[in-house]
This record gives C-alpha cells, structure tokens and sequence, in this order.
C-alpha cells in the first residue's frame, strides 16, 4: 500500500456522519436507524479518539471503531479492554492492507493502550480473517440458537426476483429449463416450497405434494452454506456428512445441480 | 386440606409470574446476570450503567420487550430475557437457585408473543454451551444451533496479563522461581517484543529484559496469547516448534509455568456484547 496516498487519523466529531453513513452502507445487515447514534454517541465508554480512519483524496474509505471498556478474561479476573467493531473499507480498496495498517497506526501512536488496556478483542466469524489481522481465535462456549418464524424475508426477495423475471428475456431463458417444484423442509422453520417456472417463480410457507426436489436438514447447515464461499463444495459436504438430504429424480437433481448459482442467488440473503 | 394432583400442579406452576420491566428492577437484574455467569469469562461485567445503555437505551429495545419472571411471594427476580423488535433475544438469563425449567417456560411463552405482536420472523439468542437445560428446553421449542461468531483478542501488555495471571494461581506457582525473559516475533506492531518475567512465591513481576534471566522462551504474539486464553496447550506449541525454550533442562519446568498460567474458565458473550 503507497502509503502516502492514503492519510490515516483518528476521528473528530465532524466526522460522525460520515463514519455513520461509510459503516450504514458497507455493513447494512447490522446498522438501522438510530443504531449509530446509539452505539457511540449514546454509549457512555464511548471515545472518539478511539476511531481510526483513512482518507484517499479527502475521502473517507475506511475506518475501525474501538470501544474501551471492561472484559472478564476469568471467572475472577478482570481487565480494561477494548471492543474492536465495525472494521470497513469500501470495496474497491479492499485486499489492500488498509485495515491491518489502520490497526498499527493506532497501536503505534499508543492511543489504545491509553486507557490501561490489556488486550483488544473482537467479535469476528471468520477465523482465518482474525488471524490475518493478528488476532487470536479463542475457543469459546457460546452457542447461538435461531428458530425462524416466516421465511417473509425470502419471500420479498423472491417476489422481488419475480421482477426482474418478467422483464428479462434471459432470466426467462435461465430458468426455462428448471420447471422445478422444491420443497425446504428444515429443522428450525418452517417448510417452504418454491416452484419455478420459465415466466414466473413462485412461493409458499406450505409444503407442497407435488415437490420434484425435496431439501431436508437442519437450518443451522443450511444458514451456514448461504453464507461465505465454496458453497458447491459445502453443499457436497454436507450431503456427503448427511447434514442436509436431498430427493428427487436424477434428473431433476442435475437439473438443480447446473442451475446451482442462479437459485442461490434467489435463496442467499443479501444482508 | 387435600389437594388433587391437577391443584397441586396449578398451585406450583403459579410460583413464578412474569411482567415487563420497570424502574428499579436494573440492580437486581444485574446480580442475578452476574451471579449466573459468575463462572464464565468473555463478556463485559454488568454495572448500571453498562446495562442501562446497552440493554434499556438499545433502539432495538422497547420496554415491553424486558420480561421478567419473578417469585409471587418473595419478588425476588429469578429471570429475563431482553428482547429486540428484530428477534433478538439480547440477554437471557435464569438463575441457578430457581426452579429453572418453570421460569424458562413462562419467559419463552411471553417472548413467543412479544415476538409475534412485534412481527420479527425470527428469534436468536446466545446460550452457554455447559447450560445443558437450557439448550434442551430450546431444543424441545424447535430452536436449532446456527454459526456464531468467537472471540478473538490481541494483547497490547503481557508483562501486565501475566501478573494478573500469577496472583490468579496464587499457590501453584509458589515452588517456582524463574527469570523469564520472551522474545517475540511480531512484524507489525509495537508490542514489546521483549519482556522479561520474574515469578518469585508465587507472584510474577515485570522484569528488566538485561537483567540475567533463567530461562528464555522465542514465540511469537499469537502463539503465547493462545496459550495464555488457553486455546493452544504449552506442550503442543512446543513440540510443533512454535515455542523455543532455552536452556533444554529448563523446558519442562517451563512448560509446566505456562500450563499453571493459562486460563481455563469457559467463554460466554450474551449477543448484547457485541450488536
């Protein structure tokens, strides 16, 4: 990274809104209104001197919030901490090392250290991702549990697929050769049938008798295969481990199988 | 007066109610959360003021979202849950001393219909792993284990770290006394990357690393701070070459310090520590 190109500092509060609106934009599955007000001008450990950014031409194209506070490293022993949150760079200047170099400007200029921290953390699903940051993955004892309620969300994307559907002749022809009935029936929801069709795809909170693909699991797998990548290859694994079971005609299955990434982009939540 | 089994049964399901929070419940709410998880590491200690903002401040957050069941006779507040217009369940927590099976089945039933009045489509909460009743009671709900995202920490003071870690062992290092000196590999940053630790009874003191030491480690950051949080044995970074000791007679007496040092308590973090 020419590092003359890009300017690091810390915030000042002129730069609010536009930490606010970088973080909204780039990480839209967490931020609603209210939310950064909230949880930093609202938050009474807050500090803004605790927030790096990096500007390229007089913008802002990066920028990582810590929060000071406490953390319990023991059942008795604890320390002062700081909460590592909403890292983000546009995506152009990704892959650059903007956030690692962002984390050694403030380590350098012992703003983190100031309040008597002993350690920093984050809260970061990907493993590999902490560890190129030079953070350590730790084991842990948490167990997230999900029950869904109503696939609305898949619905109105769907619906919203439908759209593009009608108005696109080579959408049309994608999907003229599925002309499938699939069936979701996942531990944790409710079940879910999708029939897609050459003009329209269309969808259900209801199981239907007429399914030519029937997925059953468990939708902790399935949530988990949406997200990240080598889904093809998560997918195989978790049929191969019996996670998820897959019915239906050969045909249907290959069918399903060559036309892989279009239905996922109808199934994978956006945010 | 004899009572049937049907009576007997109604008298005892009506021990706990529940209702939504009011003023003057945070004290009590905070006790109960940090006598529960009084064993666990890894999330931020409830005070007041911490608990007032991340969890009554929330925007996510209502009033009628904070139910609690409580004793009829007594008052005493034997559990809550925190719950989000989205679904989230921020913070869930049933004391140990209640009868905790009756006090999970009165808050999920009022956050069931919380949930449905709000319209969320889903509801996800954080649970202890070692909370074996509780996740079979979810279970039983229909819940299922979905990803979630771990804890990962970078140490900005190890001399610091270690100390407390010695006067958390106390007695077990009381035979030792070593002069430690860990030189580390770190490319990036400014921590020190060299230290010297005195363990003398049983405390560990930051030493000068030009004072003669004992016994000298080379690692690198993360392999000791794995170590230290416990997520990587002693034994194991050594035999992997992660971890050179010096002098060879010395290694297992290190191996054993840093075995002694490593924390071992469970981590837990309610989804309110990090949303």
């Amino acid at each position: 990274m020419p590092e003359s190109e890009y300017i690091h500092r810390t915030s000042c509060s002129a730069d609010f809104e536009a930490l606010e609106r970088l973080v909204r934009k780039y990480l839209p599955g967490f931020v609603h209104d209210g939310y950064c007000r909230w949880k930093y001008l609202l938050n009474p450990y807050f500090d803004q001197s605790f927030v790096v950014l990096t500007e390229k031409n007089g913008e802002i194209i990066g920028c990582i919030h810590w929060i000071p506070g406490r953390l319990k490293i023991a059942s008795n022993i604890e320390v002062n901490a700081n909460l590592m949150t909403d890292g983000v760079t546009i995506p152009e200047y990704r892959k650059l090392g903007i956030i690692k170099s962002m984390m050694v400007f403030m380590e350098n200029k012992g703003i983190l250290a100031s309040k008597g921290a002993t350690v920093n953390y984050a809260y970061i699903i990907n493993e590999r991702l902490a560890r190129r940051i030079q953070y350590t993955p730790l084991k842990s004892s948490t167990r997230s549990y999900l029950l869904l309620l109503s696939w609305k969300k898949t619905i109105k994307r769907i619906n919203e697929a439908n759209k593009n559907l009608r108005s696109s002749v080579e959408a049309q022809r994608m999907f003229a050769h599925l002309n499938l009935v699939l069936l979701f029936r996942l531990k944790g929801a409710p079940p879910l049938t999708i029939n897609i069709r050459k003009e329209e795809i269309s969808v259900s909170e209801t199981e239907s008798e007429h399914a030519s693909v029937i997925v059953e699991g468990n939708l902790g797998t399935f949530n988990a295969l949406m997200t990240g990548k080598r889904m093809r290859w998560k997918l195989l694994k978790a049929f191969a481990t019996r996670e998820l079971r897959v019915r239906g005609s050969l045909l249907d299955l290959f069918k399903l199988w060559r036309s892989f990434g279009t239905v996922l982009k109808i199934l994978r939540p956006t945010s | 007066m004899i009572m049937t089994g049907e009576t007997e049964y109604m008298a005892e399901e009506q021990k706990y109610q529940t209702r939504n929070y009011c003023r003057g419940d945070e004290d009590k709410i905070i006790d109960l959360f940090n006598g529960t998880y009084k064993d666990y590491a890894g999330f931020v200690p409830r005070t007041r003021e911490y608990w007032v903002w991340n969890c009554l401040e929330r925007p996510d957050v209502d009033r009628e979202g904070i139910i609690i069941a409580e004793d009829k006779t007594s008052g005493e507040i034997v559990g809550y849950a925190v719950i989000g217009k989205s679904g989230s369940i921020w913070e869930f927590c049933i004391g140990l001393e209640c009868e905790r099976k009756k006090a999970f089945s009165l808050i999920a039933e009022k956050a069931m219909e919380y949930i449905a009045e709000v319209g969320a489509d889903h509801i996800g909460l954080n649970v202890p792993a070692e909370d074996n009743a509780i996740r079979k009671m979810l279970e039983k709900l229909g819940f299922v284990e979905s990803p979630q995202e771990q804890v990962s920490v970078r140490v900005l003071d190890f001399e610091t770290l270690i100390g407390l870690l010695a006067k958390n062992v106390g007695d077990k290092l009381k035979k030792h006394r070593e002069n430690i000196l860990f030189i580390m590999e770190d490319t990036d940053s400014v921590t020190k990357l060299q230290f010297g630790v005195e363990i003398d009874r049983g405390k560990a003191n930051p030493s000068s690393h030009t004072q003669s030491h004992s016994i000298s480690v080379e690692t690198s950051v993360e392999t000791l701070a794995s170590i230290l949080f416990g997520a990587l044995k002693p034994s194991r970074a050594f035999i992997t070459r992660k971890l050179k000791i010096r002098p060879m007679r010395k290694i297992y007496v290190t191996l054993e310090l840093l075995s002694i040092l490593r924390l071992r308590d469970p981590w837990f973090h309610p989804k309110a520590d990090f949303g």
